[in-house]
């Protein structure tokens, strides 16, 4: 892989290409987003590539054991649920949600968080001491005891889970905002763009904001392996998506009652957090090397 | 020393009103009438309904609500549970020590396998060694708690038979409360085979609490390591004579050990969240099952002062890890 990118050195390599080869060196990142794509296809094919309807129940064919047991069925590739539903088909279904909570809880923490982290370090005085005092508190709380506070205002379910989640890592996004604007501030292309008459929106948006961009990256990715753990987490709790939404965390819950008859039905939806979360924090590190030199040891 | 308490100080007194502040409001955020919610299916008046309100304060405004609120804490009053109508502060009281015994024990096992791995990992560099030992810190920061319970429940309880499903102590033993913490408590009072007992029962959760915190120390001690190990002061000693084992253990470890402190400080919110799933995967009669299941059973009061008591432990767990910060490092006291 990195003799063929290695065997063009005519051109000076872009910083797009830098930053390729530099990412691609980490073998373990890089077969991590191999891994991500296929789930995201996966995920958006669900309807397709899965057997049957997620929530549809086969009576006649309670808690069978996956195909390769005896007993199991090769309709039923992963098993049956105590409901007669296809667990393969759930799981499938279940990267659909699990993608999406990671995409909903990433947006809305990282626009809001880094909308006041920038206010923050811009306007300073009362208003930066309004914010982040207010982020210190929510820091205060342990995150899956706000989020279960959260719920508990708003009612479960899993958009108010997702509202949660996001609630919660909000404020590690506005601390590094507003550390790396103020860290740019000082710098002098700010003064010269200001004395160019730039407004300060202006500065804020499109000088200062742009530069600021590489850790949020990284913070973000870390944030979608957080966001499924602690969905999940809620999920589990009875606090997040309700049955018969067959998301990771919820199907994880009502599997406890069948720890001893049923290992299958607790064994794939843990298997499917435990390997998203980690190729998701293997892409953040890999992330973080190519794009932060600083850190890289 | 003393300036840096009395700033810390500051700081913890205004954050503290806050989380005061945000306790108070959000139970009255939660939509419905908690007096509705606690004697809805009592079948009284609007007239004994409003009785009740006006017992609780209900019926005043918001300022003085939240005077009376704050009034109640400094007697050490959080308000009295829905469902069990004992005292919340004395329910928490009663809880919290199977909860901190789950929990120190989470953090000694975390800590010394941690080190453990992390010193060797940055001894035997960018060997399989190195790279086990960071897959496992990699699998174990990314461990869906209580997958991780109830896979360890399967194996070591139902296939082995070793180890207990649930619970602290074998239905067969009692034991005087004394501490609360039940191993204490069992050799205090000689009973050898109720502290086996309560010993076998906590294996499992202090593992599976333990793992997360594990993972971050272990990476956390081998970068630290690495950067203290190629100090000039290690080539000193290293020149001096000294033996391999004492460079590591008394020369790096020492400076490797603020970054490491340092974590483990940020990593009391993720402790409790664990102790929360692991007490409801293990059926464990803590202060974290007790919260959630307030949640479902709308037990406001509890709500309130669990999640406030919560806050405040996590605050003065992160103040502590401060001042130790401080101790380790001399500098850091005067910078500031």
């Amino acid at each position: 892989m990195s003799d063929a990118i290695l065997a063009v050195p005519e051109k000076i390599p872009s910083r797009a290409v830098e930053l390729w080869k530099s990412f691609a060196r980490n073998r373990a990142a890089l077969v991590s987003s191999v891994v991500l794509v296929v789930l995201v296809l996966l995920a958006i094919c669900a309807s397709v590539v899965a057997p049957h309807d997620p929530i549809e129940q086969f009576r006649k064919d309670i808690l069978l054991p996956p195909a390769w047991l005896e007993g199991g069925k090769v309709a039923f590739p992963l098993g049956t649920d105590d409901i007669g539903r296809d667990i393969l088909s759930r799981l499938l279904h279940g990267a659909q949600l699990s993608i999406l909570i990671g995409i909903i809880v990433v947006t809305i923490s990282l626009v809001v968080g880094c909308a006041l982290g920038l206010v923050a370090a811009f306007f300073g005085g009362l208003i930066d001491t309004a914010i982040m005092r207010v982020m210190d508190i929510l820091l205060v709380f342990p995150g899956l005891v706000l989020a279960v506070v959260v719920v508990a205002v708003v009612g479960p379910g899993l958009f108010n889970a997702m509202l949660a989640v996001a609630i919660v890592m909000m404020p590690s996004f506005t601390r590094l905002t507003r550390a790396s604007a103020l860290r740019e501030l000082s710098r002098e292309y700010v003064s010269a763009s200001r004395s160019a008459g730039a407004g300060r929106f202006h500065l804020m948006v499109r000088t200062v904001f742009p530069n600021c961009v590489a850790p949020l990256i990284i913070q973000a990715t870390l944030g979608f392996a957080n966001a499924i753990l602690d969905a999940a987490a809620l999920g589990f709790l009875g606090l997040g998506a309700q049955p018969p939404t067959p998301e990771w965390g919820t199907m994880l819950s009502g599997s406890l009652a069948y720890l001893q008859s049923a290992w299958w039905m607790v064994t794939f939806p843990g298997a499917c957090i435990l390997v998203t979360v980690i190729c998701f924090n293997l892409v953040g590190d890999g992330l973080r090397d190519a794009l932060d030199p600083k850190l890289r040891r | 020393m003393i300036r840096l308490l009395a700033r810390k100080a500051a700081i913890v007194l205004t954050t503290l009103l806050g989380a005061v502040l945000l306790a108070f409001s959000f139970v009255r955020l939660i939509p419905g009438d908690p007096i509705e919610v606690r004697y809805g299916d009592m079948d009284l008046t609007p007239e004994q309904l409003d009785a009740f309100r006006r017992d609780l304060g209900l019926d005043l405004s918001l300022p003085q609500q939240f005077l009376i609120y704050i009034q109640h804490l400094l007697r050490g009053d959080f308000g009295t549970s829905f469902t069990t109508n004992r005292p919340v502060w004395e329910e928490f009281i009663t809880l919290l020590p199977a909860t901190l015994e789950l929990t120190i024990c989470a953090v000694i096992f975390a800590s010394i396998f941690g080190i453990l791995l992390g010193i060797t990992a940055a001894v035997f560099r960018n060997s399989w060694i190195d790279y086990g030992v960071m897959s496992v810190s990699v699998t174990g920061a990314s461990m869906p708690v209580p997958w991780w319970g109830m896979m360890l429940i399967l194996l070591v309880s139902v296939q082995l038979g070793l180890l207990p499903v649930s619970g602290r102590l074998s239905a067969a033993y009692y034991v005087e409360s004394v501490t609360g913490f039940l191993t204490i408590d069992a050799l205090l009072a000689k009973d050898y085979e109720a502290f086996r007992s309560a010993l076998r029962h906590l294996v499992l959760p202090t593992i599976v609490l333990g793992t997360g915190i594990l993972a971050v120390i272990a990476r956390m001690t081998r970068s630290s390591m690495l950067e203290v190990l190629g100090e000039d002061y290690i080539r000193t000693a290293q020149s001096k004579g000294a033996s391999r084992a004492r460079i590591l253990l008394v020369h790096a470890l020492r400076n490797a050990m603020i970054p490491i402190v340092t974590i483990m400080g940020l990593q009391v919110g993720s402790l409790v969240a664990g102790a929360i799933l692991t007490e409801t995967v293990f059926s464990w009669p803590g202060i974290g099952r007790w919260l959630v299941g307030s949640v479902s059973t709308r037990d406001y009061p509890v709500l309130q002062g669990g999640v406030l008591l919560i806050g405040v432990m996590a605050m003065l767990v992160n103040l502590g890890v401060d001042v130790t910060y401080g101790l380790l490092d001399p500098r850091i006291r005067s910078r500031r």
